[in-house]
């Protein structure tokens, strides 16, 4: 009983008319999904109208686009950060609207890694503990915790800064330590929410280049919005929205 | 006298610079004393002083609002009272065990710097910085996590204030499904879950309209009345006048003080 009331608090409940054609490669899948948003009464706003994607496993897929697109709609509902009006998303063959809390939760401290603009740190928590941070509520063991913070703040090259709190880093090492913490459970997909937004050119190319590194190096599918087209262009793929839909897909392999 | 730093990062001091802080005698009914503060920072070949030799003094249960403009060092005068940045002199003592045994913050190890963030101080930023993957509950109860508090106590801890905020039916959401007004009575209840000595609130409702400044101000208001001590530092002048006290900080130096201890219906004339 406490279950229906709660899934019907967040959205959760859907009615599933059609059977969805999976993609046996794709590593996430979307299906007609739209969001919409009540501001007042009678005022709506469709922040995702229609949206149906597929993306493969290993695939470095960015989406572009101006303000209000929608591009932060469609990661929240892929990362499971908030729920579609209508459709359906397809994490690794999963439909995430029929998983339970926790295994919401697990898939988005374990498959997924976030990356967000502003970093989100904990800012009275060092790097090495922020890094360290997803892997105590995913419950590794402190050898676990230990052996990935290390590695992951060595990938990133802030091995020497691990200690070191926020406000003591820069804008660019930040965001290296935010993806340090996003890859410390070896999640499949990483789901990068203008990553470069708050930094310069040189420092946003440096993490974009960093981000197709770990692609290439972990086979980690990447998922990436960025209004900057310089970017955006290092992905394979563009999805192009404008509206609340994909109105362009551009593959940059050719 | 000015300590001028030669090097462009802020530098922390090592073990042998900053020993343990001595235990000095400070009165029962203080909570925080700050002499003689001063911080500058090195931008290329100038010096810029943020803090300019600030003393203050807040007691037990006092709301104290620190006014001034942006650049006057209010989000400096925070992160040094709060450990999260290093003064070039000055103390900053804080009755640690509420019985009048006074720690030099300046003084202390990295150890004992993180144990004072997770334990004697609660702080709020304007940004909520809230971690996005995790719930109303899951971020409240994180520094008890870091803390390795027990699960009981915990779930009986964050239960409980995410009550006193209003938000116990919300606790399974994320902080993208709620209000900025939320995130920010989730942040209020984080500060407050290890049960601190003061809250260090920097522009708490910098990102809020007025109706959700009011509703956070009364929250402010409702813990002063269960003895909470609470700094805030804004640039909102009128709601400060809520605070017990309001403090003028211009270009690193307090320049004004006056009495405040006004209600919210007096400020906005309802």
């Amino acid at each position: 009983m406490r279950k229906a009331k709660k899934s019907k608090q967040q959205g959760l409940v859907f009615q599933e008319l059609k059977d969805y054609e999976l993609d046996p490669d794709a590593m996430i899948q979307t299906f007609d999904l739209t969001k919409i948003y009540n501001i007042t009464e009678g005022i709506e706003i469709r922040a995702l109208n229609g949206v149906s994607i597929d993306i493969k496993k290993g695939e470095f897929v960015s989406v572009m686009g101006p303000s209000g697109s929608g591009k932060t709609t469609l990661l929240n509902m892929i990362g499971a950060l908030d729920n579609p009006t209508s459709g359906a998303v397809y994490i690794n063959r999963t439909n995430i609207a029929h998983m339970d809390d926790k295994q919401r939760t697990n898939l988005r401290l374990k498959e997924i890694g976030f990356i967000f603009q502003f970093y989100n740190l904990v800012p009275v928590l060092s790097a090495y503990e922020n890094v360290e941070l997803p892997m105590i509520f995913a419950a590794r063991t402190k050898q676990e915790r230990e052996r990935n913070a290390n590695k992951f703040l060595d990938l990133v090259g802030l091995s020497d800064k691990k200690d070191h709190l926020p406000s003591e880093l820069s804008g660019g090492e930040q965001q290296r330590v935010a993806i340090a913490r996003a890859l410390c459970n070896e999640p499949s997909i990483l789901i990068a929410d203008e990553p470069t937004g708050e930094l310069d050119t040189k420092k946003g190319m440096e993490i974009v280049k960093l981000l197709r590194e770990l692609n290439l190096e972990l086979d980690q599918t990447i998922l990436m919005v960025s209004h900057d087209p310089m970017v955006g262009a290092l992905a394979e793929r563009i999805l192009k929205m404008r509206d609340g839909k994909i109105i362009e897909t551009v593959d940059t392999k050719n | 006298m000015l300590k001028i730093s030669t090097k462009k990062k802020k530098v922390r001091m090592n073990k042998e610079q900053r020993s343990t802080a001595r235990a000095v005698r400070i009165d029962l009914d203080i909570v925080l004393k700050v002499h003689d503060l001063v911080k500058t920072y090195t931008v290329g070949n100038s010096t810029i002083t943020a803090l300019n030799k600030v003393n203050l003094t807040i007691k037990k249960g006092e709301f104290i609002a620190i006014v001034g403009p942006s650049g006057a060092g209010k989000t400096t005068l925070i992160n040094c009272l709060g450990a999260l940045d290093f003064p070039d002199s000055g103390k900053i003592i804080y009755n640690v065990d509420g019985k009048g045994m006074g720690l030099d913050v300046t003084q202390m190890t990295n150890k004992q710097h993180k144990k004072m963030r997770l334990r004697k101080i609660g702080l709020i930023f304007q940004f909520y910085n809230l971690f996005p993957i995790l719930t109303a509950y899951e971020n409240v109860e994180l520094p008890m996590v870091i803390d390795k508090k027990d699960s009981k106590v915990r779930k009986e801890r964050v239960k409980s204030l995410l009550k006193r905020i209003g938000l116990e039916e919300r606790m399974e959401h994320l902080p993208t499904q709620m209000s900025g007004g939320e995130q920010q009575r989730v942040t209020i209840a984080r500060a407050l879950v290890n049960d601190p000595l003061i809250i260090l609130a920097d522009e708490p409702t910098g990102e809020l309209d007025t109706e959700t400044t009011t509703n956070i101000m009364k929250i402010f208001l409702d813990l002063k009345k269960a003895g909470e001590s609470i700094l805030m530092v804004t640039h909102n002048v009128r709601i400060a006048e809520v605070a017990d006290r309001i403090i003028t900080l211009t270009d690193g130096e307090f320049t004004g003080e006056k009495t405040g201890g006004k209600s919210i219906e007096e400020i906005y004339n309802y």
